[in-house]
């Protein structure tokens, strides 16, 4: 089976934007709304602090709290690992929203663009069954299914990679099938410490963290 | 440029001037208060922001260059800090920088 599955090095990433950026490009979502956003966090007080740039988003979670509150089944998982909402469904209930213990999901009532009016590149990105409804990140689902398609690897042929990863300068993110054993996460995973976040909650996320711990 | 104005905000600065959180505390400043701050010959007004990893005696302004008629730019209200920094040929060294730091005072704006 596969599992995609994201892994961002904190120690890599220097809080650029630049994933951020790419995100809001591949996915034409309007201001305000980041699938992928990266931290700015302190731990400590001066002088003994330390600066961590943490990249979020959808966790793509084995077991999903956010789909288990739909009342609609809009909110559903892939055999692949991928949590999907379907905007034909989704009410707007926003159950999820206040589910997600990752504050992943966003959801916009009106349409919003820029500067008001909607440019050119707006108009063409502008999708009406995102009003209203639940919206997150997709891993770039589109962008797999279609590397796939060609016979391309995610994660590593950067047309079927989620458009962040491919964005990294730092290399810090990266993307592919946690189940393979020989996949490029996997042995990040087991050559480096890492951690998932609020692992207590027994979400099972699909994105970790590459952390050295202090000793 | 609002998106690299949405982006560029995720990064704690880009909205005011970072001082020392324990600096802020003594001097009754709260995260977002606007603060004034001054040279005997010019002042610019900002908001907190509140860090941990600044020295307790430093303010740091991101903005260099202002924006006082660019549209939508104008109104980020993002303090610029050569307002307050001298321009001299003789602080400037051969790379073109020039000396971007100077003394201020601070104080809660009314």
């Amino acid at each position: 089976v596969t599992r995609w599955a994201m892994v961002a090095d904190l120690r890599r990433c220097v809080g650029c934007q630049t994933c951020t950026a790419a995100c809001k490009h591949a996915n034409s979502t309007p201001p305000d709304v980041q699938w992928r956003r990266v931290l700015d966090m302190e731990v400590g007080e001066y002088p003994e602090v330390r600066r961590a740039f943490v990249p979020v988003g959808c966790m793509h979670c084995a077991d999903p709290p956010c789909m288990h509150v739909c009342p609609s089944t809009a909110t559903r998982q892939r055999a692949d690992g991928i949590v999907t909402i379907d905007y034909d469904l989704c009410i707007g209930c926003a159950y999820c929203a206040v589910a997600c213990p990752y504050q992943a999901r966003y959801k916009t009532d009106h349409p919003s663009f820029a500067y008001g009016e909607a440019m050119p590149s707006e108009q063409q990105g502008f999708d009406a069954r995102r009003i209203g409804v639940a919206t997150k990140c997709t891993f770039c689902a589109d962008r797999i299914d279609a590397g796939l398609a060609q016979g391309l690897v995610p994660g590593v042929d950067p047309d079927a990679t989620p458009a962040c990863v491919n964005s990294c300068i730092a290399k810090a993110l990266h993307f592919g099938d946690a189940e393979d054993p020989e996949s490029n996460i996997s042995k990040l995973l087991a050559e480096n410490q890492f951690f998932r976040m609020h692992e207590e909650l027994g979400t099972e996320p699909g994105f970790y963290y590459l952390w050295d711990k202090r000793r | 440029m609002q998106l690299i104005k949405e982006v560029a905000d995720n990064i704690a600065g880009h909205k005011g001037v970072i001082l020392n959180a324990r600096t802020a505390e003594r001097l009754g400043v709260a995260e977002g208060d606007l603060v004034e701050i001054a040279t005997p010959k010019a002042s610019v007004r900002a908001h907190a922001v509140l860090r941990q990893g600044i020295r307790p005696d430093t303010l740091l302004l991101l903005g260099q260059f202002d924006h006082w008629a660019t549209p939508f730019a104008k109104d980020f209200e993002m303090p610029s800090m050569n307002k307050l920094v001298p321009m001299s040929l003789a602080l400037t060294d051969a790379t073109g920088s020039g000396a971007d730091v100077v003394r201020v005072s601070l104080r809660r704006a009314a």
